[in-house]
């Protein structure tokens, strides 16, 4: 197996609404995200989106969560674009970025797509969500666009996105 | 200056240096965004009342397994 680094890109100044990686070598078997990120807003849920696709649509976003806040744990599904990940609120200890894993399978199939995420919020304080994601993108496309976004508010600056090809 | 939120999109067809753009959003991607904050806003609310609605059905529960004579740990108890 051989794991490379395709792209790493840091937000600049005023922070940025997403980033998205498009023209994705179909060179490998796999993708992995690795991503480092903060929010502008109160809201901890961070989004990606497969082939510029929005939720709704004729191809569909669906997951499952096991997540915690720090003082409760709770679980469900979601359909709702392709909730990913959990960044830093802006609430969330000064200067400190949620981190998070995602890793797509198959990703040059001609069958739908599956991915699986692992991410953490850090913030020293009563709440500090965590949480483990299985998700499906119902496409026989392969994965050309990938887009890392938040549910509100912008990525802050010094974010971070990392994109590996798994061959 | 405009204040138009951006997004970075990076061509990785490109050679590495020159991948990367900064684009403001267009009018379309600024309305979907509008619209992805509203929706999931409405699903938070209603996620919060949902989650207390279950919270106040399990303390009903409780509450009337405690009028039957348990005590609050048995209670708790038989609802792991």
């Amino acid at each position: 197996m051989t794991m490379t680094l395709v792209e790493t890109i840091t937000v600049g100044s005023g922070g940025a609404a997403s980033i998205e990686f498009t023209g994705i070598p179909q060179t490998g078997v796999d993708l992995q995200l690795v991503i480092s990120s903060r929010s502008t807003s109160s809201s901890t849920l961070g989004l990606i989106k497969i082939n510029g696709v929005n939720s709704g649509g004729a191809s569909g976003y669906a997951a499952k969560f096991l997540a915690s806040s720090g003082s409760s744990a709770f679980s469900g599904g979601d359909s709702f674009y392709a909730r990913a990940f959990f960044a830093n609120r802006s609430t969330a200890t000064a200067s400190t970025f949620g981190n998070s894993l995602i890793y797509l399978s198959n990703y040059t199939s001609t069958v739908n797509k599956t991915w699986s995420s692992d991410s953490v919020e850090e913030n020293n304080g009563t709440d500090a969500y965590a949480a483990i994601i299985a998700g499906s993108f119902t496409s026989t496309s392969a994965i050309t666009s990938l887009s890392v976004l938040h549910e509100t508010g912008n990525l802050a600056e010094h974010s971070t996105a990392s994109l590996y090809i798994i061959s | 200056m405009s204040d138009a939120p951006v997004k970075v999109v990076v061509d990785l067809s490109l050679p590495k240096g020159q991948r990367e753009s900064i684009i403001e959003l267009t009018k379309a991607e600024i309305k979907e965004r509008t619209a992805m904050a509203a929706e999931a806003e409405t699903q938070r609310i209603a996620d919060e009342a949902a989650q207390a609605e279950a919270a106040a059905t399990r303390q009903a529960g409780l509450d009337k397994l405690i009028a039957l004579g348990l005590t609050e740990a048995e209670a708790l108890a038989l609802t792991r």
